[in-house]
This record gives structure tokens, C-alpha cells and sequence, in this order.
């Protein structure tokens, strides 16, 4: 364990995280949700041009513009939040 | 009776403190010593109770890590009964296993022992009543504030305070006795005698349910020799069992988990003392050389009982721990799991008052019971819909769902009601309110969220209800146009539990987060699709106003138990982490947000 990660575990365990780390913390983590949507949004993408069925793609358009509001959504809150 | 028997208690007790001066200052010594520990534990809740569950949480991944946490935790704080109550919270919320559990335990145990040597080599040593004074006073500012972690420390300070006072009055009763009485004629020797103190200390810490008290008690004697040194060291042994009654206490309102904690408790130190009681002239040579060894003076007997203390339990650990699997495998054994009858009435599988001891443990039973209580919902709002919940999670095509399952299934939805919801409902609302006295703002915020995701799950059971009389009746009807609308209604909500599910069951979290909004994005469509058809309907004559009235409130009653369910699903999947709350709740369409897009997508 570096000893970055070994003074930020203790913090946590003792809850002595100061409150610009705790939103820094968050911000992180929507980042790494956001990565992973992003990835679904690709992989979505790739389906609805292989799909013929036209529910399934209604389906899956539905999805992607979700995502698409959420990636939107996660954005402003990196920016403003 | 129990207030009759309290009564003579202390009828008795007056009667004799106003024959001996000397009795009430022990029994005030004992009184102010188990108000300190009181105190303490109270100190210890609030100053680090946070801290004290987060380092349950992480650092008991394994058994010989629970064993260390054990004698840390316990010689910090000098309570194995707050540690073992913190178990037995733990373990019947299934945070951690009855092993780790069984590992802390034995750790507390030996943790414990190090009070005996801070009242052998300090409290006798040393005016700790000198210490006292000003801690009582500084506590005491201290406990008047109003932020939380002053009033914490204002305890602990309290809590050392009286201890520490507690102990110089029994010092000092028992220093006064020994002028007037010599109660070591009373001293037994031989096995008889081993046993019989064995048993007064055992009945002695029953009585105050600390051992830390009964320890004082036994080396403040030992100390004015008031009572000889192998009577102390049965003492010793009886009090390490009696300490196990605290446990006892906790899991009478545990479930199966905490109970079997408790047995194990109950069992290592039964051991331990069997152990000791039977190799007792071994554990005297081998404390006596050890004494010798660090330099311990061959009179100073209040040392010796400590490191007696420490060594007998220190062997029943060596002993018995390398057992632990064979332990649980055996309790396990001994406390089978309650099997319910099919038309027995469903209670709470998770919740009990030992649960309502810590935030974590609290949360973590309130959100299983209400997984519970949507688990039952759900199966009756399938049956509601002529389904069953098997149909929901199986991968057939909604449409062959609805094709297969085309007559109405007719579920009395009261009784199930009364059967599987009610009981449930209620403990959990109660419990909930409960927790949300007892924690900080900031946990009750997650257990009024909880709380409400329980509200709403019940209404959609509820509008399910008013839905099932017309699903029944258009199911079968003749009209084909309103058994379509009907179909309609169903497939949207079947594709609506079967995403429900889908959030249940994954790891993967922006799968979870995608899935709600697209559960909101799919409630806010219900009104448009329906409006357009019913306008259509009407206007074409294709059903009677009869109908078209059900329709309409039925449509209503579809988007109330989607809508339910949705906000049920983002409160307890948004409030199930303390730490990604924030995260999780950004991500997630709001209804406004679903609403627009749903008016977007076609």
C-alpha cells in the first residue's frame, strides 16, 4: 500500500475526510461511472446496427438516449457541482 | 415479583448499610465504579462508535484479524461487553460471520485482561481518587456542550472519572474492614474451595454484569488481604464466566446468528475456566516463574491474579481458537434455521432489537426486510396480473407471457395481505422509527429514505389491489379491443418488474443506474399511450362508457404501482451505500428529466 492510499484509508476509517475531499471523492467516482456508461452507450450503438428487430431497436434508441442525458447530467455536475 | 425481589434487595442493603459504615463504602465504590463503566461505554458510543464500525467493518476479513481487533478494541476501550454487544449487532445483521464474531470474542477476552493490571498496577499503587476529581469536573463541562464529539469525550472523561473513584472507595472500604473483621477465616483451600469461589464469582458478575467490577472487587480484597490469594484466582475464573452473561442478555433479542454467538461465548469461557480449574497448580508454578522473571515481587499478589487472568485466557485461546470451523459447525448444528409452513403468516426475516445498537447494523437489516417485503409484493402483484412471479424472472418474451398466461388467476389479495405485508409493514415502519430516534441526522436522513421505499412498495401492493377486480373481469371478456387494452397494461408492468429485478440482481452499477432511469423514462410514457388509445377507443365506439371509466382508472392504478415502484427501487438502491449515495443520486433521471424525454421518444 503506497503511502498516498495508507493516509487516505486511515482518514476514512477514522472519518476525518474534510468535506472538498469528500466532494472530490464523488466527483471521482461519477467519472468512473461515466467511463462505464460511455462504454455502454458503445456497446448499445454497436447492437442497434446489428439489430433488425424493430421493437428491439426502439428499445435500444430509448437506451442510448438515456444514457446520452445521463452522460449530459454527469457533465454538469463535473462542471457545477 | 421482579419489583417485589428488587424492593428486598434494597430493603436488605439499607438495613445492613446502617450496621456497617464500612459495607456502604464498598457497595457505593461498586455502585460508582459500574456507573463509570456506564459512562464509558456511553463515551465510547458516541465519541468513536462511527470509528469503532468502520473498523469492524474492515479489519475482521479474516478470523485471526478479528482475534486482533478483539484484544485491540477491548484494551482501548476496557469493555468486552460494548464489543461483545457490537458483535452480536453485527452478526445478526450478517455483516460479518458468527467465525469472525467468534474470533472477536475470543480476542475481547484477552483484551480484558489488561484492566486487571491497570487496577493492580496503577489503581492500588497509585491515589487514583487525586485523578478523579478534576476528570469529574472537566467531564462534566465537556458533557454539557452541544456538539456531539465534546458530550463524547465529556462521557469518557465522566466515565474514567468515576472509575477511578469507584475503585477508592472500595480501596479504602476494604483497607477500613480489615480493622474490624478478618474475613480470610472464611477462606477455603483445596478443590472445594476453587469451586465454591468459582461460583461467587460467577454469581458476583452476574449480579453487576461487568467483570471489571467483580476484578476490582476480588484486588482491592486480595490487596487488604481480605481474601486469600487462590480464593482470588477462583474468583478470577468465576468472573471470566460470568462476564458472558451480558452476551446472553444481547442475543435474547438476537436472531439465530447473534444467539449462537453468544452460546460460543458462553462456551470458550466455560472451557477456559474448566482449563484453568483443572490444571490450576501448573497455571500457580507457571505464574509464580513468570512473576520471577518480570521482576513481579513474590507477595505482590494483585499482580500475580493479573497475570493468572492473562494467562488463563491467554491458553483457552491456544487452545480452543485453532477450533473455531468445528465451533460454528456445531452451533450450527445446534441452532437449525425456523422452517415456515407455506399458509403460515410471513414475519421479519432480518430485524431485531440487537440490530438497533449501531447505524450500520440498523440500516443494513432495514434494507434486507424491505428487499424482503418487496420480495412478497411483487409476487402478489404479478399474481394480480393473472402471472406468476417465476414468469417475471424467467427469459421468456413478455408477449408469450401474456399469450400463455391468457386466463385470470384469481388470488384473494386481502388475505395475502394479512398473511405476507401487514406483519412485516408494521415492525419495519416501526423499526425504522426506532432507528431514526436513536442515530445522527445523518443516518436517520438514510432511514427515512428506507422507511419511504417501504411506504411506496405498500402502495403499489395497494393500487395492485383496486387493479386485480377489472384485470379479472376484461381478462376474460369478449370485447377483444378492451382485453387488448388489458393485455397492454400487463405487458408494460411485467416489463416494469422484470427491470425491477434486473436492478436487484446486478453488480454492475451503471447497469443499475441506466435501468432506473429507464424505468422512469417508461412511467412517464404510460399516460401518453394510454390517453391515445382510449381517445381512440371511445371515439370509434369499440367500448362501452363502463369500460371505458375501468380503463381509465385502471391505467391510473398501472402508473401508481410503476411510479411506486420506481421510487422505491432508486430510494433503496441510491440509500444502500453511505459512500456512493452522492454519485449514485447525480446520474439517475429525475422525473422531470424522464418526463421530457419520454415526450421525446416515440
Amino acid at each position: 500500500m503506497s503511502q498516498k492510499k495508507f493516509i487516505h484509508t486511515l482518514k476514512e476509517i477514522l472519518g476525518i475526510s474534510p468535506e472538498h475531499e469528500e466532494k472530490k471523492q464523488t466527483k471521482e467516482e461519477i467519472k468512473i461511472l461515466m467511463s462505464k456508461l460511455e462504454q455502454q452507450y458503445l456497446s448499445l450503438k454497436e447492437k442497434l446496427q446489428h439489430e433488425e428487430d424493430a421493437t428491439k431497436r426502439e428499445a435500444l434508441k430509448e437506451s442510448l438516449s438515456i444514457i446520452k442525458e445521463q452522460l449530459k447530467k454527469g457533465k454538469d455536475f463535473l462542471h457545477h457541482g | 415479583m421482579k419489583r417485589i425481589g428488587l424492593f428486598l434487595v434494597m430493603a436488605l442493603l439499607a438495613y445492613t448499610f446502617t450496621l456497617s459504615h464500612t459495607l456502604l463504602l464498598i457497595c457505593s465504590g461498586i455502585a460508582i465504579f459500574l456507573f463509570g463503566m456506564f459512562c464509558l461505554e456511553e463515551g465510547f458510543r458516541s465519541f468513536i462508535g462511527g470509528l469503532l464500525e468502520r473498523l469492524l467493518e474492515r479489519m475482521t476479513s479474516t478470523v485471526t484479524k478479528s482475534l486482533f481487533f478483539g484484544i485491540i478494541t477491548t484494551s482501548i476501550m476496557q469493555s468486552s461487553s460494548l464489543i461483545s454487544i457490537l458483535s452480536i449487532s453485527f452478526i445478526s445483521a450478517g455483516l460479518i460471520s458468527l467465525a469472525q464474531g467468534i474470533g472477536i470474542i475470543f480476542g475481547a477476552n484477552l483484551g480484558t485482561t489488561t484492566g486487571a493490571w491497570l487496577i493492580a498496577g496503577l489503581g492500588l499503587k497509585v491515589d487514583i481518587a487525586t485523578y478523579a476529581m478534576p476528570m469529574l469536573v472537566f467531564g462534566t463541562i465537556m458533557m454539557f456542550q452541544n456538539e456531539k464529539k465534546s458530550k463524547g469525550i465529556g462521557y469518557l472523561l465522566v466515565g474514567l472519572g468515576f472509575l477511578f473513584l469507584g475503585i477508592a472507595y472500595m480501596k479504602e472500604g476494604f483497607e477500613t474492614f480489615k480493622t474490624h473483621i478478618d474475613i480470610t477465616h472464611y477462606a477455603m483451600q483445596g478443590l472445594k474451595g476453587v469451586l465454591l469461589f468459582t461460583f461467587i464469582g460467577i454469581v458476583a458478575t452476574v449480579v453487576m454484569q461487568s467483570s471489571h467490577a467483580t476484578l476490582v472487587l476480588i484486588i482491592t480484597a486480595l490487596a487488604s488481604f481480605q481474601i486469600t490469594y487462590e480464593n482470588a484466582l477462583a474468583l478470577a475464573i468465576g468472573s471470566n464466566v460470568g462476564t458472558t452473561i451480558t452476551a446472553l442478555l444481547g442475543s435474547l433479542t438476537a436472531n439465530n446468528e447473534g444467539k449462537k454467538f453468544a452460546v460460543a461465548h458462553l462456551l470458550f469461557n466455560l472451557l477456559s475456566a474448566l482449563i484453568a480449574i483443572i490444571f490450576m497448580q501448573p497455571f500457580l508454578y507457571l505464574v509464580d516463574t513468570t512473576a520471577s522473571w518480570i521482576g513481579i515481587m513474590n507477595d505482590d499478589y494483585a499482580l500475580k491474579l493479573a497475570l493468572f487472568h492473562t494467562f488463563f485466557n491467554l491458553i483457552g485461546i491456544v487452545l480452543l481458537f485453532p477450533w473455531t470451523t468445528q465451533l460454528v459447525i456445531l452451533l450450527n448444528a445446534l441452532f437449525r434455521p425456523y422452517e415456515k409452513d407455506l399458509h403460515q403468516k410471513d414475519d421479519v426475516l432480518y430485524l431485531d432489537e440487537s440490530a438497533l445498537d449501531f447505524p450500520l447494523s440498523a440500516h443494513t437489516v432495514l434494507m434486507k426486510e424491505t428487499k424482503h417485503l418487496y420480495q412478497n409484493v411483487i409476487e402478489i402483484i404479478a399474481q394480480a396480473l393473472s402471472i406468476h412471479k417465476s414468469d417475471v424472472t424467467s427469459g421468456m418474451e413478455i408477449d408469450e407471457i401474456v399469450h400463455q398466461r391468457n386466463k385470470a388467476l384469481f388470488v384473494d389479495m386481502d388475505a395475502y395481505y394479512e398473511r405476507n405485508i401487514k406483519e412485516i409493514y408494521g415492525k419495519i415502519i416501526t423499526f425504522a422509527i426506532s432507528a431514526q430516534g436513536k442515530f445522527s441526522q445523518e443516518n436517520m436522513y438514510d432511514l427515512v429514505a428506507i422507511k419511504n421505499a417501504n411506504i411506496c412498495i405498500v402502495e403499489a401492493f395497494k393500487a395492485s389491489k383496486h387493479m386485480q377486480k377489472n384485470m379479472l373481469k376484461y381478462l376474460e371478456s369478449s370485447n377483444s379491443d378492451i382485453k387488448n387494452e388489458y393485455n397492454h397494461i400487463r405487458k408494460n408492468l411485467i416489463s416494469h418488474l422484470r427491470t425491477m429485478q434486473l436492478i436487484f440482481n446486478t453488480d454492475e452499477e451503471d447497469v443499475a443506474i441506466l435501468l432506473l432511469s429507464k424505468l422512469h423514462v417508461d412511467t412517464q410514457k404510460y399516460d401518453i399511450a394510454a390517453n391515445k388509445s382510449l381517445d381512440n377507443l371511445i371515439r370509434t365506439n369499440k367500448i362501452n362508457y363502463t369500460m371505458a371509466t375501468s380503463l381509465m382508472n385502471d391505467t391510473t392504478y398501472a402508473y401508481t404501482i410503476a411510479s411506486e415502484l420506481s421510487k422505491a427501487a432508486q430510494l433503496l438502491f441510491v440509500h444502500e451505500k453511505k459512500e456512493l449515495k452522492e454519485g449514485r443520486e447525480a446520474l439517475i433521471l429525475t422525473e422531470t428529466e424522464a418526463s421530457a424525454l419520454a415526450h421525446e421518444t416515440p
